[in-house]
This record gives C-alpha cells, structure tokens and sequence, in this order.
C-alpha cells in the first residue's frame, strides 16, 4: 500500500476547508506519506512555498476570499517558488470549465475532480507519481544548468519509457526556445503535429512564427486556431500580442477584452489590457482594467505602485466623461483603494510619493478639495523621509501636478515645502544620470574587452558598473552571463552566488525584450 | 438575461451538491475503514450510489455546456491504460461487495489522443452500469486498431434488452424516465463519441449482446 516516492516527498496542502485539508492528510498518510504541511488560503501557501520547496502540491481551485488556485499558481511560477518537476495538482469541484482560463505555461499537472473515493485518489497519485519519475533526471540536470545533458536525457527517457515521449519532447521544445535556437523548436512541433494538432504544439508553432518576426502568418495561425480550440484564452491573448506588434493596438485591446471576459482574474491580462487602452485614450476602459488589476492583486506581490498610479490618473481622466452617478462610485471606489494602498506601501515612501500625488490630483479634480489637500499634505510628509526617492519620471509628474495644485486655497504651506524638498530630488537625479552615464561608459568598455577575448578585464568592469548602478538589468544581465555561460566560472561556488544575487535583482516586465535572455540565464542557475 | 441567470443557478447549486458528496463520500470513506465486514457491505452501496449521483451531475452539466457551446472536447495524448484504471479504482469498491470482478487488458504503452476528462465520465457510468448487470466478471480491453482505438466493455449478465440493441442509433429518444433506467449514461458516451472527430472520422458508440462475454458488449470507437 505504501508508496515509496510519496514517502519521500514534501507535500503541501491548500485548501480553505479544514475537513477537506484533514481528509486529503489522512488518505496520503495512508499511503505512506510523512512530510505533509497546509495552509488555508493563498497568502499562506505563498509563504510556506518561499521557506519550502515541495514535491507535490494540492490545492483547491476555489480558496475562498482572496487569490484562487489559478492565480496562485501563476503566483508561485512568476516569483519562481515551485521547482521544476515539482507537481501541483489542482484540486476542483467542476474540473470542466477550470482548464482553460489558464495561460498554457502555468497549467497545472493534473486536475484533481472532486468527490473522489480513496482507492480513486490512491490510483491516480499512484500513476502520476510513476509518470513523473522518469523525468526527473532531466529536471536534475535542467537544475544543475547542464542543458546539454538534459537535451540528450530527453531522448534517452523517451526510449526507455515510449509513455513519455510527449512530456520529453516537450521539455525538449522548451528547453530549445529558452535558447532561443527557434527552428530546433518548430522541427518538435511540426513533427507532432503531423500526427495530431496538440494545442501545446500549436501554441508553440504560432509562437515560433511570433518569435522570428512573421506577425502576419502568426495572427493567421492564431485566428485559425481560435475555431479549432475554442475557449482557450491563451490563443486569444497571443492574438493580443500580434495585433499589438503589427501596431493594430484597436484590434488588439479588443481581443484582450475579449480574452478577460472569459478569464478575467489574470493580474498580467488586466494590467496589460490597462496599458494598452490608456496608449489609445480610452480611458474609461483602462480605469476599469487597472482596478480589476489591484482588486485581484490585492494579495499578490504581483501588483506594484505603478499599477495604483495608473489606476489613480486613468480614474481622473475617466470621470470627465462620466454621469455625476458614475462618478460619485469611482470616487467612492478610489477612495477605499487609497486606503489599502497606504497601508500596503506604509514603509515604502519611494513608492507612497507618487501614489499621494496622484490621488491629490484626483480629488482636486473631482471637486474634493479637502481630501485633495490632506493627500498632499501627505505628499509632502513622505517626500522628507530620508529613504525617498523620487524618478525622473515621477518628478515631472509631480511638477506637473503641482502646478494644477496651487490654485487651490489652503495649500500653500504644502506646496512651498515640496517645491523646496524638490530641488533636492532634483539634484539627486542629475547626479544619478552623470553616474549613470559614467556606468554606462565603463559597461561599454567591458564589452570592448569581451570582444578582445579579454574576459577577466571584461568581467571586472562589468562589476564596475554595478558597483555604481545596482540596479540596471543591463549591467546585472552582463555579468551574469559571463559567469552562467562559461563552464570553468560555474564550477566555483564562489562565482555562482555572486551570479545568483545579481539575477535576483532583476526585475523585468513580462514582455520586457530582454526577457528571453534573463530566462536563459536563469535556466542555468542550479534551481532555477 | 433569464438564460444566464438560470446558468448561473444551475453551475452553483451542482458546485454545491458535489462538494456535499465529497465530505459523504470522504466520511464514508471514513468510517468504513473501522466497520465489520456487513456493515462495510452496506457502506459501499451508499458510496456508490454517492458517486452515481456525482456522476450524473457532471453529465448534466456537460451535456448542458455542450449544448451551449460553452464546453469543447480537449483533445491532449492519453496513456490508455491510466484513464481505464482510474475508472475501475472509483468503482473498485462496489464491484468487490457485489462480488464481481473486473479484468483489464490494455497494452500498458498504448498513447491516443481524446479528452480524458469526459471520456472517463462516460466510461465509469459505463462500468457503474455493467456491475449492477454482471454474474461475476467484467472485461475492459482496449485495442488500437485501423486508426482507431476501440474500448470494450463486456460483461456476463444477461445482455441489453433487444428493444435497446435495435434502436442503438436513437438515444435520445430513449432517454424515458418511467424506467428506472433512464438510459442517459449510453446518450451521454454516445454524444461525446460523437464530439471526436480525427483524421475525418466521427467517433461512435455500439451495443451487442454476447460478444466476448455471454452478456451485454459496449464498445467505444475513438477515430
């Protein structure tokens, strides 16, 4: 009866139910397992997932108030705190509708159809258990960043296991566009085609299509696929992508609504359908989508104050055009997330400054000029705590917003202070942006010696340069390559977790250019 | 705005009753660990009849999803023999206390592409239903023949009755409530048959009578 990898593993249990939490722990200790924690809604799962790496994950697709399964499954995978290989398994009562909502790289393993008897559970876990061990020597190789290996590993599995061929030549295929060598990737894809149209092979052959540039063929492919996969939101939010990329950013926003009517809990989907409405003026339209962004963020580390921010400036411009009725709930609406967000950013005056600023405009414009007044009252608090900083951005915008400010009575005082704390900033900024160049330049000389086959010297400016600007993903991405690429600097430990600190400093958006590369790199860290 | 309302209804009121079933059938599971071997026999009658109720949910809701276009098959590559297991293990406990026993025969590396999520609720009505009309012995076999894959289902009952081999085409208007067998587990395999169109082959179910058994032969064609 014992299950000897269940033994083995580190389970975690999420459900918002104690009964079902207590039911799942009796009948997997049943089978043998020991090391079984829980947790009842997302935020713990999200903690306990950052102390712990787990093998197996349960989790219930509906967890109540807060994030559901799928979100926090995205959750665990942006933030990279579930290991490769490591199964999770979504647990549902309606498994019928939950599979599609998801984007396709954050599929869970298996779905889990709730009621379920006890021999039914132990038969499943049994078979998706032995599936998943074959491949876990290409996942082990994957995590010591030995890409090589673990490409031959897929092949050899394959052979010694035929029920994995379509898992192998899919970690293949992805190890392949990680790698960027596309072609690699579409061979996979077409061959499996050939035999059936799998939507993960579709998915992947319109994004290779995407990624060599054929925006036009790939709409095309995505449009058809659309018919032949109804319902699946990815498809539609790739459609999105290629629309925006052939700079049809009208069709585009309309496929992205179209794709958040059917899932509208994605944070990326929603702040995504935000940006690109408020670049075409619809105001009205990216209000809505940044307030569904915070809304289902609430939890999640997902959401930053730029988000809040924009929320704040498309809410001013929405409500020109609003009946005095709509108006009355967007201020109603902004009033309670300026309350969240103060308590959410109380120790973060960089991000808080911005955010004041915002709302002070936003109440000033709707005609409440006391609050407008009390946030810039605030505003002006913030800006003096040491730890401040302001952007360039944001310090025109407060410029800017300053500005519209002082025609009110009674802000004065306020005012007078920021103008004053302003030039300050502004000094800041200009020494940055001297430091900035000075990095940029010694960057550029460590790329000159790379390509003199210099490395060591290459190496030490690119440290340089970080030394200056600790934040620059360029900088951060430079040297981290140096090390993750050459075989001889992975050996040292040393050098692994200096490469390691920086690739945990960067922070790119998710369609960001250099996304692909840091994605690579990241692929040669051991764990991911 | 009534029809999605009524949809609304329908897709809670089912979410309700099947996590209702999931606490029965884990206390059941429960308790029937504990009890003497009669009483055990008559806890798997009411699991079983827990998972018949949970079964016909799904097949209303499915059927009602498909009808509306709300749901479309999924087609992903299946390892046969773990969709087949799966189906006997949630009914593993019925066919012990009714003393029936169920054989497979599947080619433990045979790879088919359907959507295992409503084939397998078709599949275990299927054999829910074999086991309340079997002697003693169902034999599941799976085969891959011709660019088919073809489940049988036989057992050694009595056979369907003639009136259902005849109108084998016709299942809808077989679905009559007055009998306690209202036929819809046969509609519905029949209707997600239907659903798997391949390579321009239809999918299809078909009925017979002492086919590899001397009973009832269900069989399953996937193109």
């Amino acid at each position: 009866m014992y299950n000897r990898q269940l033994t083995k593993s580190r389970i975690l249990i999420i459900d918002d139910f104690s009964q079902f939490r207590l039911t799942l722990i009796g009948m997997l200790k049943l089978q043998g397992a020991v090391d079984i924690d829980q947790a009842a809604n997302a935020v713990n799962a999200v903690n306990l997932c950052a102390k712990n790496r787990y093998d197996i994950i349960f989790c219930d697709y509906n967890l109540g108030a807060g994030q559901d399964g799928q979100q926090l499954l995205e959750e665990l995978h942006e933030r990279s705190l579930m290991s490769r290989g490591s199964l999770f398994m979504m647990v549902t009562a309606e498994m019928i509708s939950a599979q599609v909502i998801g984007l396709l790289e954050y599929r869970p393993d298996a779905y889990l159809a709730k009621p379920f008897a006890y021999e039914q559970f132990r038969t499943r876990l049994d078979r998706l258990l032995a599936r998943t061990e074959p491949l876990k020597v290409i996942y082990q190789a994957l995590d010591n960043g030995l890409i090589d290996e673990a490409k031959a590993l897929c092949d050899q599995v394959q052979q010694r296991e035929p029920t994995t061929r379509f898992s192998c030549q899919r970690i293949k295929s992805e190890i392949f566009e990680q790698q960027q060598d596309f072609d690699a990737a579409q061979a996979i894809y077409e061959a499996i085609i050939k035999e059936q149209p799998l939507l993960w092979t579709m998915v992947g052959m319109g994004k290779f299509l995407f990624n060599t540039g054929r925006y036009q063929e790939a709409l095309g492919h995505f449009q058809e696929m659309k018919v032949s996969f109804p319902n699946q939101v990815s498809v539609i939010d790739w459609i999105a992508y290629c629309l925006e990329k052939m700079d049809k950013i009208e069709e585009s926003e309309k496929a992205l609504d179209e794709a958040i009517k059917i899932s509208p809990k994605s944070v990326t989907r929603q702040s995504h359908l935000g940006e690109i409405a408020e670049s075409l003026g619809h105001y009205d339209t990216a209000q809505k989508a940044y307030s569904r962004t915070i809304q289902e963020g609430q939890h999640s580390c997902m959401v930053t104050a730029e988000h809040y921010q924009r929320y704040y400036d498309n809410s001013r411009k929405a409500v020109e055009d609003m009946s005095a009725r709509q108006r009355s709930r967007v201020v109603a609406d902004t009033e309670l997330i300026a309350k969240k967000m103060e308590r959410r950013f109380s120790n973060n005056p960089t991000a808080l400054a911005s955010n004041l600023c915002a709302l002070a405009t936003f109440f000033k414009s709707v005609d409440r000029k006391e609050k407008s007044t009390g946030f810039l009252g605030k505003l002006s608090k913030t800006l003096e705590h040491p730890e401040c900083r302001v952007s360039e951005e944001n310090f025109a915008f407060i410029e800017e917003s300053l500005q519209s400010l002082s025609s009110s009575d009674g802000n004065e005082k306020s005012i007078a202070k920021i103008t004053t704390r302003m030039k300050d900033f502004k000094q800041a900024i200009e020494t940055e942006k001297k430091q900035d160049e000075i990095a940029r330049e010694i960057n550029q000389q460590g790329l000159f010696l790379l390509k003199q086959n210099q490395s060591q010297q290459a190496m030490d400016k690119f440290r340089e340069a970080i030394d200056i600007m600790p934040e620059n993903p360029n900088y951060l991405l430079n040297a981290a390559q140096m090390i993750l690429l050459d075989d001889n600097m992975r050996d040292d430990s040393k050098l692994m977790t200096e490469a390691r600190s920086w690739m945990q400093r960067i922070n790119l958006k998710p369609r960001d250019q250099r996304r692909p590369l840091y994605m690579m790199l990241r692929g040669r860290l051991p764990n991911g | 705005m009534a029809n999605s309302l009524f949809e609304t209804v329908l897709a809670s009121t089912v979410h309700d009753m099947k996590n209702s079933l999931s606490l029965i059938m884990n206390q059941l599971d429960n308790v029937s660990i504990d009890l003497p071997r009669q009483d055990s026999q008559a806890i798997s009658t009411v699991m079983y009849e827990a998972s018949r109720i949970n079964t016909s949910l799904m097949e209303m809701l499915a059927l009602y999803k498909l009808e509306n276009k709300q749901l479309a098959v999924h087609i992903e590559e299946v390892i046969a023999i773990d969709i087949v297991e799966e189906c006997v293990a949630a009914s593993a406990q019925h066919a012990t206390s009714r003393n029936v026993r169920i054989e497979i025969d599947c080619d433990n590396t045979l790879i088919w592409f359907f959507d295992a999520d409503l084939v397998s609720i078709a599949i275990s009505n299927i054999i829910g239903n074999s086991i309340r009309y079997a002697e003693s012995l169902i034999r599941i076999s799976v085969v891959a023949k011709d660019g088919e894959l073809v489940i049988h289902i036989d057992d050694d009952g009595d056979g369907y009755p003639t009136k259902m081999l005849d109108e084998v085409k016709d299942f809808k208007s077989r679905v009559k409530f007055s009998s306690g067998s209202t036929g819809l587990g046969l509609y519905f395999a029949h209707t997600i048959a239907d659903c798997h169109v391949r390579k321009n082959r239809r999918g299809h179910i078909r009925l017979r009578n002492g086919d590899r058994l001397s009973g009832g032969s269900f069989r399953m064609i996937l193109p």
